[in-house]
Parts: C-alpha cells; structure tokens; sequence
C-alpha cells in the first residue's frame, strides 16, 4: 500500500518506498521548481515551510509535494526533523532524503544516494562535496568545511570528509531514531554526532553541489559558525 | 586577595553548574537555598550598614559598597544563566508545540489536496 502519489506521476517508481523532506525559508522564487525536478524521480516530497513571510507556502502548495507548515519560524533544524516525523507517519515509507531547497543539489545524487542504502548495507548514507573533486566549491567554505570535518570528532570517528551537506539519506531506524534538538543551523553536526553515537553503518557518497549565485546569496555565512560552535557547545548540558 | 578567592570560587562553582545539569533536583535546592541566603543577606545589610562595612574589611575589601556591587555582579550572571537554561528549555517546549500542530494540520490538508485515505 502506498500512499499520496503526487498528481502527474503514474503507475510505480522504484522510489515509492523514499520520502523527499525539504525545509523551506522563503524560497518562493526557486522551490517549485525544485519540486518538478523531484517529483519525476521521486513521487512523495514533503516540504516543510518554516513560516516563510514570502509565498513559498502557495507556491508549494501548487505542487505535487506535501505541505507542511509550521506556524511560526522555528529553524531549519527543526524544519528536518518536523518533516521526518510527518514523513515517518505516511504509509510505506522506508527511506527519507533530505534536501536543500535552493536547489543545489542534484536529483542524481540524492537517486544514487538512496541506492547506496537501500542496496548497500548502509544505514545512512551522506553526500559528500569532497570525495572526488570540489573545483566548484568557494576555497574559504572549502577550507572551514574540511576544517570542521577535520576538528569534530564525531567526523573523524566516522571519516567523513564533509560534515555540513545537506544531502543526506537515512532509512527508518535511522530515522525514527534522529531527534534533532538544534532548531538552527548547528543540526548539521548534531546529526552527525548521533551518527557518530549510534549503531548504524554510514557511507559518504560524492555528490556535485551546485553553487548557483542564488545559493550562494542565500548560503551560511562564515560568521554564522560562531553561532553554530556556542549552540552545540552547550547540546549536551541540556538534554539530559 | 581574600575577596579575590571567594570571587573565582563562585565563577568556578557557577561554570560547574552550567556544565552540569542546570535542572536537576539539587541543583533546584541549591538556587532556592542561595536565595534564601540572598535575602537574609539583603535584611541584614539594610538594618546593619556596619556589618556589611565589618565583613568587607575582614575579606580586604575596601568599602561596605563595593561588597554590595560584587554581590550583585554574582547575582547578575547566576540570573543570565538560569534564564538562558529556561528559555532553552522553553523554546523546546514551544517548538514541540508547534510541530504538533504543524503535522496534525499537514495530515488533514494534504489528505485533501491528494484523497488520500488514512
């Protein structure tokens, strides 16, 4: 039994079992069209409109993907996880992908992505920018990204090369057991931290990520680290 | 120099309670004991000006007043790290909330927009 197909998709794709998740922020301009080059691969996407003060949420909503809102702003951080729980609840769904909404990550990637797990014997697998090749990747982000790789333990014990993609495929153990607690940015390495702490077998998969100037514009800025490093230094004094 | 130990003490005692658990029961005595003791200091301060004038010299302090201010100051960061702890603690709350209400909505709204049974 499977659920929601999307209006315009046909028939059965070897992705029914794959939900899409997609936090939005005011990406009124881009995300429809992300979500058409989605839905032909991909048939459930869910995108989570993180209470956009631009019409994001109507232009989802004219989309085959699912629309959750959430009343207020909250944070890309809680935006994931939001959409994995609603992903976690449709029927049949077994793996989840997430994905950045300005479109700078590529169908194929996040299609081989989910074959590496659902034939693999990988639990979640990541993209990486840096497994083969990064020409196209800015070198100051190319130096603090391959820093935090390097700096964070919770990376170095799984040997990943790029702690901070936002493409990433998990199945449903993995899934059902991520808490994302960092409404903000710092989920990154939040969620690699619990990888790093868990069980579960996870692989880094080369993935193009394309630098558009739109994504640029709307990308972290450097100084955002700082408010990364304070929010996940005090994590762990909270949760228990 | 007396003052100057007591002072690091407490920033020692206050980063051992941020690192720690800021909720736990003890910790919850502790704050309502220290404040206790806050307010017994405060009445005694008010009808003893003296004493408190008394108590600075015996810890090298110059002046009465400037015990006063370095109570306060500790005062000052012991009440910025409680509220940070409860407005974290609030904003998980909320967020948890708000995703409730999110999801619930979602699965109507969409289950209309698709005719999806469930």
């Amino acid at each position: 039994m499977q659920t929601a197909e999307a209006p315009g998709t046909t028939g059965t794709s070897e992705f029914d079992d794959v939900w899409v998740v997609i936090p939005v922020y005011n990406e009124a301009s881009v995300i429809a069209g992300v979500v058409e080059d989605l839905l032909p691969t991909f048939p459930n996407v869910v995108c989570v409109d993180d209470g956009s003060r631009d019409d994001s949420a109507d232009r989802i909503f004219h989309t085959g993907a699912h629309l959750v809102t959430h009343p207020v702003n909250l944070g890309q951080g809680a935006a994931l996880q939001t959409g994995l729980e609603y992903a976690l609840l449709q029927d049949g769904s077994q793996y989840f992908v997430t994905f950045d909404a300005d479109g700078q990550h590529r169908v194929e990637d996040a299609a081989e992505l989910v074959c590496a797990v659902k034939c693999g014997d990988a639990d979640v697998a990541l993209g990486s920018r840096f497994l083969s090749g990064a020409e196209d990747v800015p070198w100051i982000k190319r130096t603090l990204l391959k820093a935090v790789a390097a700096l964070s333990p919770a990376a170095r014990r799984l040997q990943l090369t790029d702690a901070h993609n936002g493409l990433r495929v998990l199945n449903r153990a993995a899934a059902s057991q991520l808490k994302i607690t960092m409404n903000g940015m710092a989920h990154a390495s939040e969620i690699v931290d619990y990888l790093a702490r868990s069980e579960l077998a996870v692989t880094e998969i080369p993935v193009t990520v394309l630098y558009t100037d739109y994504s640029k514009a709307k990308g972290q800025s450097l100084i955002n680290g700082v408010n990364i490093l304070f929010d996940l230094s005090l994590r762990s004094r909270r949760s228990s | 120099m007396i003052i100057q130990v007591i002072l690091l003490a407490v920033a020692a005692a206050m980063l051992l309670l941020f690192i720690r658990n800021w909720h736990s029961v003890q910790t919850r005595a502790l704050k309502r004991l220290a404040f206790l003791g806050f307010v017994l200091a405060v009445v005694i301060a008010v009808l003893r000006p003296d004493w408190v004038n008394w108590l600075a010299h015996k810890i090298d302090v110059g002046r009465g007043t400037d015990l006063v201010l370095y109570a306060l100051a500790t005062a000052f960061v012991f009440v910025s790290v409680n509220t940070y702890f409860r407005l974290k603690t609030q904003e998980a709350r909320f967020t948890d909330l708000a995703r409730a209400i999110a999801v619930r909505d979602a699965t109507e709204l969409n289950a209309e927009r698709f005719g999806v049974r469930r």
